[in-house]
């Protein structure tokens, strides 16, 4: 099973990528770097995709807007989203999970190892 | 926020904009300590300057602010999803770092080393560091009493972007900070805002 990484900023993709593979994470990771390639990025990993991550703030397609497009489709509905966020506000974090109330995670930057792990322990593999 | 209590120097007149300034300053120490355990060797300035627009957008230029290529980002702040979508800007931060700190700054902050020579990457850099401080930024304006502001995208450029950059046209002043780390400028931010309602 893959881990998709979808942000704009490539420094926080390779961060993220870095965090997830130095905590023993075997899951293959893939990147997207905005809304519109993480649709085809799902549209050709559709099965194999056990969680994703997604920046909040992208240009074009937000990270809000990308998730509301994937909880709509029956098919895409189920993966696990983890918000990833620079803007720390109790307003975000509601706007994010009023989006998706099954949210797997909402994290904000700049994180610490040990949070990212513990919200995706349930989905990846060790 | 009473001024004769404030560390900052001030000699301005839009105090609302330097009560924002003060959090954008906050904003910026609790980035740079709580991911690089960088610490600011002298209190920033905040210099008040009158905003230069054409076409109602705002002049730029990271050559004034150093000497050498200057790497720059700019965000808008909105008051809300809408006005977002309209692109109708309430405020804009700009932050100008030295191309020659940037690799630096970032091993700092624990991103690992980048390629000083690929310009997307440092640019990326710049945006990745600015969107850290922009979103401290609100989460402070929130904590003392502001309403919420969403943030938009950061945009990158070497210099000065030939358009300028968007924001508030009405508003005719800008805040500057010089931020300073082991006693050289390593920074520089510039904030433009019109009015942010308290809860």
């Amino acid at each position: 099973m893959k881990i998709l990484i979808v942000d704009d900023s490539l420094l926080d993709r390779k961060l993220l990528s870095k965090t997830l593979i130095n905590s023993g994470v075997k899951n293959e990771i893939l990147q997207a770097d905005n809304g519109e390639s993480a649709l085809g990025v799902i549209a050709e990993h559709l099965d194999e995709i056990c969680l994703m991550f997604c920046d909040y703030q992208m240009p074009n397609m937000s990270g809000v807007e990308l998730m509301e497009g994937l909880v709509k489709v029956p098919a895409t509905s189920k993966i696990p989203i983890v918000m990833v966020t620079a803007s720390a506000t109790e307003d975000s974090k509601k706007a994010a999970y009023a989006v998706n109330p099954n949210l797997a995670g909402y994290v904000i930057k700049p994180y610490k190892p040990d949070e990212v792990l513990a919200v995706i322990k349930p989905y990846v593999q060790f | 926020m009473s001024n004769s209590k404030s560390p900052f120097e001030f000699d301005g007149e839009n105090r609302e904009l330097y009560d924002l300034s003060v959090l954008l300053v906050a904003a910026v120490r609790k980035v740079l300590s709580q991911k690089g355990d960088i610490h600011l060797s002298q209190e920033p300035r905040i210099s008040e300057k009158e905003t230069i627009q054409f076409a109602h957008r705002m002049r730029v230029d990271g050559l004034e602010k150093f000497n050498g290529r200057t790497l720059i980002a700019a965000l808008n702040f909105y008051i809300d999803k809408e006005h977002m979508d309209h692109d109708k800007a309430l405020g804009a931060l700009i932050v100008y770092i030295p191309e020659d700190y940037i690799a630096r700054l970032m091993w700092l902050l624990e991103y690992g080393r980048i390629d000083e020579d690929d310009e997307d990457e440092v640019l990326d850099a710049c945006g990745t560091v600015t969107n850290l401080i922009a979103g401290y930024f609100i989460k402070e304006l929130s904590g003392h009493g502001y309403v919420h502001l969403e943030m938009g995208h950061f945009t990158t450029f070497v210099n000065s972007p030939l358009n300028g950059i968007d924001f508030h046209s009405q508003e005719k002043v800008k805040h500057e900070m010089e931020i300073f780390i082991r006693d050289e400028k390593r920074m520089v931010l510039e904030l433009t805002m019109g009015h942010v309602k308290r809860y």
